[in-house]
């Protein structure tokens, strides 16, 4: 920098100051935007893992045991490992979406064979992703299995099970550590991808909801 | 057939108070720091996020209305533009007697709308391409970015050079603005020509501030165009000379002395990108891509270069296609009047501005389509607002959809407001050409090809929007 530019500046000392302010501003946002700040993340508590299947949820606890629904604490930290039945070989795919022919879905009665039907056909659409969501909590995690099939109807080579996915970090399992604060019973459901209301998982979409299957105790 | 609001006693002192403008900017800024907190910290995706719904639905949509009722009114209260201001002037609203500014001129040759309509169509390629209105992380970018642009440029350059030259939205707020019902202007012309020495609208005072946008209120500044409705010229204005009048909309679009052609580009832009480009990306996207892949690695949307390419190649055909048309119809207006004394170019110059209702209508019209149909949304995003205020982390349940009309009866609304747009455009088409051609003959002759493009641009809307529905 040239002496006269020097001088000139010396005589703005509230253009520099504001410049040096505006500068260290502009490099923090230039960090965010790309990524390189994100706020730190909470260890874990409670640890769940969630399987979204067609067109429902199972839950299972830190020893991969299933159960009803998943339990905390309010002001515990609680991570939730999420991944999508088709992470897992066709056959385990299957076994779940039987789980659906029992309920009542989209105004048809349980068993009724229209169910399977429908479901065969979304797996044909490709329609296999959800989004998981918990109504009144910070939780909001679309699944991502697509790549992990290479353009296939199910997985080939993938892991046999839940617990092979998480001990192998599968990479169709996304991890979402939040801390809930207000005791009750709150709904797991599949979360709408349009402002419209329309479904990520096709037919059975609306359907996909576990009733309070996610319930904060007193601390 | 106008009434200057300014002669009401309340308006009068309001628009005085020297605070005036900060307390306008201040529940905004406030907004607009909620919008970005929720769209960098909240849910990631745009229809559960407050900031996404309330940026691309709630304020494009009040914006778009704005410009029918109140002109430029965004600027007057958008926090963006203020941060430069504050920061040159080191002061919230009083006159300071220091600056943090350089304030250098802005330099000569980009003095005009060409880069800000260059920075609108990067802005809208952003959004077609990249799914800027689809992601909240782009949007708080979008915003963090602007803002420190403001920043920069208010502390190089003098006055509000960020908001005449290169805010994205510039040229697209001040062309649309010209159909305003409300206009501030100089009560008589006369008292600032031989009355009043001093020019303080322009230069500012001892108390006041010149003109942040280098307009001239008491002379040269017959449109909306640059006006942001800022008030420093009521404040500043020793003869009370300046009036906020209420009248007829669309006045400037045949009023204006002198059309610049950059306006006027900026005006055929707008009008073409509410009709033409989205004809061509709807026709055409999806072959142009794929023949594009066959040339550039594709990769998945946003991220996927020839989709990112086909969408600013079509735009570009679309802009250079609204424009060509337009002059087209001027060669041909200048023909049919048979008279050699109005240029085409001085005929596009005029006439395009005429254009800029039948876009703003086009763009109300898919707005309305958006709003009967999202409108929901909005009380779901704020509910989850407030459950995990500001950080919007919560997903608040199912989507609220509550159809306010069927498919049928918003066509029909639809329909109404390009008829609207249309006869605006012609109403105004028709000054323009009455002004410039004292023969009136001559002048319904000039003026029936540009009527009939703006049958056919009309034409395209109705199509585009009846394709919706099929």
């Amino acid at each position: 920098m040239s002496p006269n530019a020097l001088q000139g500046l010396r005589r703005h000392p509230a253009f520099v100051a504001a410049a040096l302010g505006l500068a260290a501003l502009t490099a923090l946002a230039v960090l965010a935007l790309s990524g390189k700040l994100q706020p730190g993340r909470r260890q874990a508590g409670a640890v769940y893992y969630v399987v979204a299947y067609h067109y429902g949820f199972a839950f299972y606890d830190q020893t991969f045991t299933e159960v009803t629904a998943m339990e905390a604490k309010a002001g515990e930290p609680v991570t939730l490992y999420i991944v999508a039945a088709h992470a897992f070989p066709k056959e385990t795919v299957l076994a779940y979406s039987e789980r659906s022919l029992h309920s009542s879905i989209g105004g048809l009665p349980a068993g009724d064979p229209k169910i399977r039907e429908k479901l065969l056909e979304d797996f044909a659409l490709g329609n296999i992703e959800h989004i998981v969501g918990i109504a009144g909590l910070p939780v909001y995690a679309p699944t991502n299995v697509t790549p992990a099939l290479g353009g296939k109807p199910f997985r080939e080579g993938g892991p046999r099970t839940l617990r092979e996915a998480v001990e192998k970090s599968d990479p169709t399992v996304q991890a979402i550590t939040f801390t809930p604060s207000r005791e009750g019973a709150y709904d797991v459901l599949c979360v709408d991808s349009g402002m419209d209301g329309s479904g990520t998982c096709g037919w059975g979409h609306k359907w996909m909801v576990a009733k309070g299957g996610f319930v904060v105790r007193p601390p | 057939m106008s009434r200057d609001l300014l002669a009401l006693r309340p308006v009068h002192r309001a628009l005085r108070f020297r605070p005036f403008q900060f307390l306008a900017i201040l529940p905004a800024a406030l907004l607009v720091a909620v919008v970005v907190a929720s769209c960098w910290l909240g849910v990631d995706h745009p229809g559960f996020n407050f900031g996404t719904v309330f940026t691309w639905v709630v304020w494009w949509g009040s914006l778009l209305l704005s410009f029918v009722f109140l002109g430029r009114a965004w600027c007057l209260v958008c926090p963006v533009g203020a941060v430069g201001e504050w920061i040159q002037r080191l002061s919230f609203w009083g006159r300071s007697s220091r600056t943090a500014g350089l304030l250098l001129p802005w330099p000569r040759p980009l003095r005009n709308l060409w880069l800000a309509t260059a920075l609108f169509l990067a802005f809208l390629w952003l959004d077609n391409g990249y799914g800027l209105s689809n992601s909240p992380r782009l949007t708080a970018g979008l915003i963090v970015v602007l803002t420190l642009a403001s920043a920069w440029i208010g502390l190089l350059f003098e006055r509000r050079a960020f908001c005449r030259y290169l805010c994205p939205l510039t040229a697209f707020i001040g062309v649309n603005s010209l159909f305003s019902i409300l206009e501030l202007r100089s009560r008589d012309a006369g008292v600032c020509r031989t009355d009043c020495p001093t020019k303080d609208c322009y230069r500012g005072n001892a108390t006041t501030y010149g003109c942040p946008m280098g307009e001239f209120p008491g002379g040269a500044m017959d449109t909306n165009l640059l006006c942001i409705l800022c008030t420093e010229c009521v404040k500043g204005c020793g003869h009370d000379n300046i009036g906020l009048r209420l009248r007829p909309p669309g006045r400037d679009l045949w009023a204006m002395r002198r059309p610049r052609l950059d306006g006027a580009f900026a005006a055929v832009t707008v009008a073409g990108l509410a009709t033409v480009a989205p004809l061509l990306t709807y026709a055409w996207l999806p072959a142009t891509r794929r023949s594009l892949a066959a040339v550039l690695p594709a990769g998945t949307p946003p991220n996927d270069p020839p989709r990112l390419l086909a969408v600013a190649l079509l735009f570009a055909l679309g802009i250079g296609a609204s424009a060509g048309l337009l002059y087209g119809s001027s060669l041909l207006s200048r023909r049919a009047a048979g008279v050699g004394t109005v240029p085409a170019r001085t005929l596009f110059a005029h006439c395009a501005y005429a254009f800029a209702p039948l876009g703003l209508f086009k763009l109300l019209a898919d707005l309305l389509d958006h709003a009967l149909r999202t409108w929901g949304t909005l009380g779901d995003v704020t509910r989850a607002l407030m459950l995990d205020f500001p950080r919007n982390r919560v997903v608040g349940g199912r989507v609220t959809v509550v159809q306010l009309a069927g498919p049928v009866p918003a066509y029909l609304m639809q329909t109404a407001l390009l008829l609207a747009g249309l006869l605006f455009t012609l109403y105004a088409l028709h000054r323009i050409c009455l002004r410039l051609f004292a023969d009136r003959d001559a002048a319904l002759a000039a003026f029936l090809p540009m009527a009939g493009l703006g049958l056919l641009l009309t034409l395209l809307g109705l199509w585009m929007l009846g394709a919706s529905l099929l």
